[in-house]
This record gives structure tokens, C-alpha cells and sequence, in this order.
């Protein structure tokens, strides 16, 4: 560097030095983001169960409403996060009339819903919901995640049902592809049946470390980042928002959580054959609606091996996995998923939703 | 973008963070993915779990005395609540009362997508 550009530098550091200080005073002063906060109207408050139904922004919507699935360890907000942000004003603007199931902490006394409770009750009856609210004959499904796998459970075990499309965002169908979480949940050593006895539900601390414990690493360096960009004020809207959002998990309905250890991460039955819900076998092939799997390059908590074999499995003629630059959640929400994954969505939904 | 290499401290300072960020993470996942790494977890979660159930058994017992509702009192409550829920939202669906449906009028169904889009 020359000795210009080293005064130069020098200059801008002192001065985003000052800022540092200055920001950082109101960063621990200052409340939290509020997210979330596209105008809805809550149609199912059950439990754990909510059904959101988003207001239009625009006269005319395309015939066929979404319904966006959330995983059941994270809030639905990451779809809603800030005005400009937002997935579902995204597609609200888009011109399509957006609803979302999303879900509450589950209480104790919901420790035995299961996964028939999820795929053969909440997600029917939203979708029963939801085609009464606007009195169209069919859907389109959108889950995230796990959101994607009880889609998929609920649309391969009501072939007759009226699912126009369906779309699903890094969902896994293989479980061993999880190499950390398979490591974690071997089965000589953990004991889910004595963690549901003694909390009644798989605690959101126990989720939460096991997120953080992916990446070692990504907490300490995340604060140094933090500390160096708190003159941004973009970066620092941007961390707040993220972190709020995955320091906020949820517990999970302890049969549940129990089905899906049992079933998924140590059978691997859906990728493998035999899985059941409530003694009715699933077989992906009997999804034949337009189907779009989109998967992020990076994904550190469904890696690709994991969501890769989901396409070839579904039934569909009409089917295509799109992989996209960007991590698990990175993928939608974020500059990232502003320019890669909504676009994407929105033209590959609009010839599908007339 | 150059690929030169830089002598500026703070840049130099920012690949720092990201390269042991890298290393952090990739031997961290290394440790953590072993089997004796989950079975030292999976055991200490396991004693952890015990302690909290004797020490449960033994609140149970004490609450049981000074005629105080446990949290098996409490979540027995909490399930005949749930379930009036249940029972009151049914209802409130078959009578169709949608307090909090908005009486905005709805749009159209009817949009297309924009002419020549692939």
C-alpha cells in the first residue's frame, strides 16, 4: 500500500472505530427487531397449530392460494422478516394470495402428538381451511425444511386431494445423508424414550445446541464480525434479524420427536422404504402434481447427499430441483434469497397458479 | 477483483477470522462426528437426565406433602384446557364466526402471468 492509501485507511478505520463505539452503546441499549409483521389474520389457533392468513396487497391474485408450511423447530417469521425483506410481501406484491402454517411452542399437555397428528389433522385441516377461505378447488403447498417433509407426507397420503403444486425448499428425504445429526442420534448411545420421560418434549436448548454445534465455530467468529461491522448499519439490522430468529426455536411434541428419531434418522424410512404414519405406508410416487425441490449449495444442515435423491422419488412429470448458491437459510431469507431464490419462485408458481 | 495479495492489517485481520472460522469448523465437525464423541455426549446427557428425574420424583414427593400441584398437576389442567380449546374452536367454526377475519373485499382470482414471460 502506498503511503497515501495507508492515511487513508488509517482515517477510515479511526473513524468506524468511533462509530463501533458509538453503535455499539445502542446495540446492547436497544430492543431487538420486530419481524413478522405483514398484516394476517389468524384463521387456526389450536395448540400448537396457527394458520395466517396474509392480506392481499393488490387487487387481483392469481387463482390458486400458497400455503407456506414452516419446520416445526423454528418460527414462521423467517418468511416475514422485515418490509423489503419479506418472502411473503414478496409474493403478496407478486400477486399471490399467501397463507402459512406456522406453530407455536408445543405445551406439555401436547407431548403425545405424533406425526399422524401433523400430516393427518393440522396440515388437512388447514388445507380444508384454506380452500374454504377462498373457495378454490385447489392448493399449493411450500414447505421448508421440515415443513417440506410433512408436505410431502401429507400430499403422498391424499393422492386425491387437491394439491395443484407443490415446492419444497432444503428438504431431506435421506437421512443418513445427515452425517452430524445420524453421529449424534446413534442409537447404542441415545436414549430418546428416557428424554421424553423425563421433559415430556424434546427441549428447544437441546435443538439449539445441536444447530450451534454444526458449526463450532460460527458463534465466536459471528461476534468478531459483529464487533467489526457495527458502524454498518445494515450489517448489524441484518445480524440482529438472523439471530434473533435462530436463537428462537422450539420444542418439539415429544412423540414426535420420538417418530422422527425412530422412523427417519435411524431407519431411514422414507429414503429406505417402510414408513408408515399411523400404519398407512407413504410412497413418494404417488405425488404426480408439478413439483419443485430448490436446495442450497452450501447447506451445512441438510447437505446435499441428504435432499438430492427427493426428485427421482416423486411421481411427477412435471418436476425439476433447482440448486441455488446460498445456505440452509440463506436460501430464503436475506440479500441472498432477495435475488436467487424469489425470483425462481415466483416465475415457476405463476403459469402453475391460474 | 484482484487476487493480490494485500498488506492492509485490517483485511489481513478479516481472512484471519474467516480461515480460523474454516479450521475451527472443520475440525470441530471432525471431533464432533465421531462415535466416541456422541457416546461421551449421549452419556452425560443420560446422567443429566437421571439427576433431573430423581430430583423430579423427590419434588413430586415433597409437593404431594404441602398440598401443592405438580407439574404433572399442572400439565393434567393444561390438557383439559387444551382440550375446551378444541371443543370451543369447533364451535366457533361451525358457527362461522370469524372475529377476526378482515372485512377488507376480496380481490379478484382471476390474474394472469404477464404475456411473453418464459
Amino acid at each position: 500500500m502506498s503511503e497515501p492509501d495507508v492515511l487513508e485507511r488509517a482515517a477510515t478505520e479511526f473513524e468506524r472505530a468511533m462509530q463501533r463505539n458509538i453503535k455499539g452503546l445502542g446495540y446492547f441499549s436497544s430492543p431487538a427487531p420486530v419481524l413478522g409483521t405483514s398484516p394476517k389474520d389468524t384463521l387456526i389457533s389450536r395448540g400448537t397449530l396457527r394458520l395466517y392468513h396474509y392480506r392481499p396487497l393488490s387487487d387481483e391474485v392469481y387463482r390458486v392460494p400458497i400455503l407456506l408450511v414452516m419446520a416445526t423447530t423454528n418460527r414462521g417469521y423467517i418468511f416475514d422478516m422485515l418490509p423489503g425483506q419479506s418472502l411473503v410481501e414478496f409474493l403478496l406484491k407478486a400477486g399471490f394470495d399467501v397463507f402459512m402454517i406456522d406453530w407455536e411452542a408445543p405445551g406439555l399437555d401436547e407431548s403425545h402428538l405424533g406425526l399422524d397428528d401433523y400430516v393427518l389433522d393440522f396440515l388437512p385441516s388447514c388445507v380444508s381451511r384454506v380452500l374454504e377461505e377462498t373457495g378454490e378447488p385447489d392448493i399449493t403447498l411450500v414447505g421448508y425444511c421440515f415443513g417440506g417433509v410433512l408436505s410431502l407426507l401429507w400430499a403422498a397420503l391424499h393422492p386425491g386431494l387437491p394439491l395443484k403444486n407443490l415446492v419444497t425448499f432444503t428438504t431431506p428425504v435421506n437421512f443418513k445423508g445427515m452425517e452430524m445429526f445420524q453421529a449424534w442420534s446413534d442409537k447404542r448411545f441415545f436414549d430418546v424414550d428416557r428424554l421424553i420421560a423425563t421433559h415430556g418434549n424434546c427441549p428447544a436448548e437441546m435443538l439449539y445446541s445441536a444447530f450451534d454445534l454444526l458449526r463450532p465455530g460460527a458463534r465466536i467468529a459471528g461476534n468478531i464480525r459483529l464487533w467489526d461491522n457495527m458502524w454498518n448499519d445494515e450489517f448489524v439490522k441484518s445480524y440482529r434479524m438472523f439471530d434473533r430468529w435462530s436463537t428462537d426455536m422450539l420444542p418439539l411434541a415429544g412423540r414426535y420427536f420420538k417418530e422422527t428419531t425412530e422412523q427417519l434418522m435411524w431407519d431411514n424410512a422414507l429414503f429406505e422404504g417402510g414408513m408408515e404414519i399411523a400404519g398407512r405406508p407413504v410412497d413418494l410416487a404417488s405425488i404426480t402434481a408439478p413439483f419443485m425441490h430448490v436446495v442450497a449449495e452450501h447447506d451445512h444442515i441438510v447437505p446435499y447427499e441428504a435432499s438430492r435423491h427427493l426428485v427421482p422419488m416423486i411421481g411427477s412429470e412435471d418436476k425439476q430441483e433447482v440448486v441455488l448458491k446460498g445456505g440452509h437459510v440463506s436460501l430464503i431469507a436475506g440479500g441472498n434469497a432477495i435475488k436467487r431464490l424469489w425470483p425462481q419462485l415466483d416465475l415457476w408458481l405463476r403459469e402453475r397458479s391460474v | 477483483m484482484t487476487d493480490k495479495p494485500t498488506t492492509d492489517p485490517f483485511s489481513m485481520f478479516r481472512d484471519m477470522v474467516s480461515q480460523w472460522e474454516q479450521a475451527a469448523n472443520d475440525y470441530g465437525s471432525k471431533i464432533t462426528s465421531t462415535s466416541e464423541f456422541a457416546q461421551g455426549m449421549q452419556g452425560a446427557t443420560a446422567i443429566s437426565l437421571q439427576i433431573q428425574q430423581a430430583v423430579q420424583d423427590g419434588m413430586t414427593k415433597v409437593l404431594a406433602a404441602a398440598n401443592i400441584p405438580s407439574r404433572d398437576d399442572i400439565a393434567a389442567l393444561s390438557t383439559r384446557v387444551a382440550a375446551i380449546e378444541v371443543q370451543l374452536h369447533r364451535i366457533v367454526e361451525a358457527l362461522g364466526a370469524q372475529s377476526s377475519k378482515s372485512s377488507a373485499p376480496k380481490p379478484k382470482r382471476t390474474k394472469q402471468p404477464p404475456s411473453g414471460h418464459k
